[in-house]
């Protein structure tokens, strides 16, 4: 019988890349995204004994655990922007961090600043859906919604997305 | 519904498909189970980097069917001027010197950091790069030497020979997207008056430091540099002896007004303004609050630099959290960012030590205000 950490690092070699691309669809930041792929998966080691049983639950599991750091990420940094507002009297507009992004692909750029211009909502849902590839069942999963209004709602939130993309 | 993607999902998946490596970083749990909280410094808010994650929108010209993107204007902020006290919230910060200890003890990044370069020397160094980069701010300080340590003099600034250093740095802190402070000088008013070749004292000192500094904001201003905030400060000492007045540029030329409280206590071993009685936050600020009063209206307030000796053990704890409660008061209403002088041990010559990483009590009541909320903790 493998142990828990042999059979985590099958997890991870599965589903690094998916949470990794989840998180940059999230933050659009590569140096962030990959500090906060790195906690996922630190939490994710430390709770794994309470992890799925079967294989089927592993995925929506794991992305809970993703979509919860990132909402504690958002919050955090809400608090920061507090600061920001109340020191500075005409805020920079921030720019991303061009150096860790022009690591990244143009087509990649080019999808995370769409994604970026929506809803933390809508930015959850196609980040799960078309970054980290999960189903609506397993979308449904992680959002606790049924799986109908998953899908009513990542259309919209595509449909969203698509009418950024074009109106720019 | 039948599941299926649309064109435009697939579209967006397949770019998103480009990212193909996995950052080496992410398999940190790998260090295994006894990674505990705080074992290392967390981002616990992201910083402007991630406010333009989710805000800004970028040019990305590639020709690709996903988008069209009209070009936008660089995003700088287009009014000058000071930056106003606000949000009743304190920025927490240190000098860089163990940085790293501190901001584990508090659990995040500090929201500031201070840092400091000779004339000259590239002001984004790998150094500033690796802080800034994490979405910490700096306050940036300039001495009274270049990098070779030759004394920079206020009247060649003012007459132009610093032009082209000066429009590089602050070029380089202008392109920086965390908030950038700068400091032309630290204490310009300090014994011996470093930097002005008039003899005179005082008022010829400062009338040299004004020019220079007006020119230096000027140069500024010619760039259209909006984003970097101007810190003027002189010795918390001078401002109780009327000194400060002669240095000040004017309020056009300043953001924000810069103040160094210290607890001296013992460590210099002598009695008198810059030694004695055991003092607090609010003693150490009595005369610039006084100043404050009077001058600079509406101008926030940052500690540039500040600091206690330890004194007895925890003694110098609690005068950290005294200074927090004392900072939430409405008189401090203006002061909104605070810089540790996490400096070195005691000084053989002064006897003068502030580091606190090494002090437990003193760095937990620290990093206790760190973590609460007004001062942009979670807490």
């Amino acid at each position: 019988v493998p142990d828990a950490r042999a059979q985590f690092e099958d997890v991870y070699q599965q589903y690094a890349l998916p949470v990794y691309r989840f998180c940059l669809t999230q933050l659009r930041d590569a140096a962030l995204a990959e500090d906060l792929a790195a906690d996922v998966f630190v939490s994710a080691y430390r709770a794994f004994d309470r992890a799925p049983a079967e294989e089927a639950g592993m995925r929506p599991w794991l992305f809970r655990i993703a979509t919860n750091a990132v909402i504690d990420h958002r919050r955090r940094n809400r608090r920061w922007r507090q600061i920001m507002d109340g020191m500075l009297a005409a805020p920079r507009e921030p720019a991303p961090d061009v150096e860790a992004l022009a690591q990244l692909q143009a087509e990649a750029r080019e999808a995370l600043a769409v994604v970026a211009s929506l809803s933390a909502r809508d930015r959850t849902l196609i980040g799960l859906r078309v970054g980290a590839d999960l189903t609506y069942p397993e979308i449904a999963v992680v959002m606790k919604m049924n799986v109908h209004a998953v899908e009513v709602a990542t259309r919209r939130a595509l449909e969203r997305a698509r009418a950024q993309a074009e109106a720019q | 519904m039948s599941g299926r993607p649309t064109p435009f999902e697939d579209e967006l998946r397949h770019h998103l498909a480009s990212v193909t490596q996995v950052p080496r970083g992410m398999s940190r749990w790998r260090e295994g189970t006894a990674v505990q909280r705080h074992s290392r410094p967390w981002i616990t808010w992201g910083g402007p980097a991630l406010v333009a994650a989710v805000a800004a929108t970028v040019v990305v010209s590639t020709g690709s069917t996903l988008l069209h993107r009209r070009p936008t204007s660089p995003a700088l902020a287009t009014t000058p001027g000071p930056a106003r006290a606000g949000a009743g919230v304190v920025a927490w910060g240190l000098t860089d010197a163990n940085l790293e200890t501190v901001e584990t003890a508090m659990g995040h990044r500090a929201a500031l950091v201070r840092t400091h370069g000779s004339w000259g020397a590239p002001v984004v160094n790998d150094r500033v790069r690796q802080l800034t980069s994490a979405g910490r701010g700096i306050v940036h300080s300039l001495g009274t030497s270049d990098a070779g340590g030759n004394p920079v003099y206020w009247a060649d600034v003012a007459g132009g020979k610093w032009d082209r250093q000066l429009a590089t740095a602050l070029d380089e802190m202008d392109a920086l997207t965390v908030p950038a402070f700068f400091v032309m000088s630290v204490e310009p008013d300090d014994v011996g008056l470093p930097g002005c070749r008039a003899p005179g004292g005082t008022d010829a000192c400062g009338a040299e430091f004004v020019a220079a500094w007006r020119h230096a904001h000027d140069i500024g201003a010619a760039r259209g540099l909006h984003h970097v905030q101007w810190v003027w400060t002189v010795s918390a000492y001078s401002f109780g002896v009327s000194r400060a007045d002669a240095f000040y540029p004017g309020d056009a030329y300043v953001d924000w007004i810069g103040v160094d409280p210290f607890n001296l206590y013992d460590c210099r071993g002598v009695k008198g303004p810059t030694g004695g009685p055991w003092r607090s936050f609010k003693d150490s600020t009595a005369a610039p609050q006084a100043w404050l009063s009077t001058h600079a209206a509406g101008k926030p307030v940052m500690a540039v630099e500040w600091g206690s000796v330890p004194g007895a053990p925890g003694q110098r704890a609690q005068w950290i959290t005294e200074a927090a409660q004392t900072i939430q008061t409405p008189e401090y209403s203006r002061w909104h960012a605070m810089l540790w002088r996490n400096g070195s041990q005691a000084a053989p010559r002064t006897g003068c030590g502030y580091r606190i990483d090494d002090d437990p009590s003193s760095l937990e009541a620290f990093a206790a205000v760190g973590r609460s909320g007004h001062f942009g903790g979670t807490g």
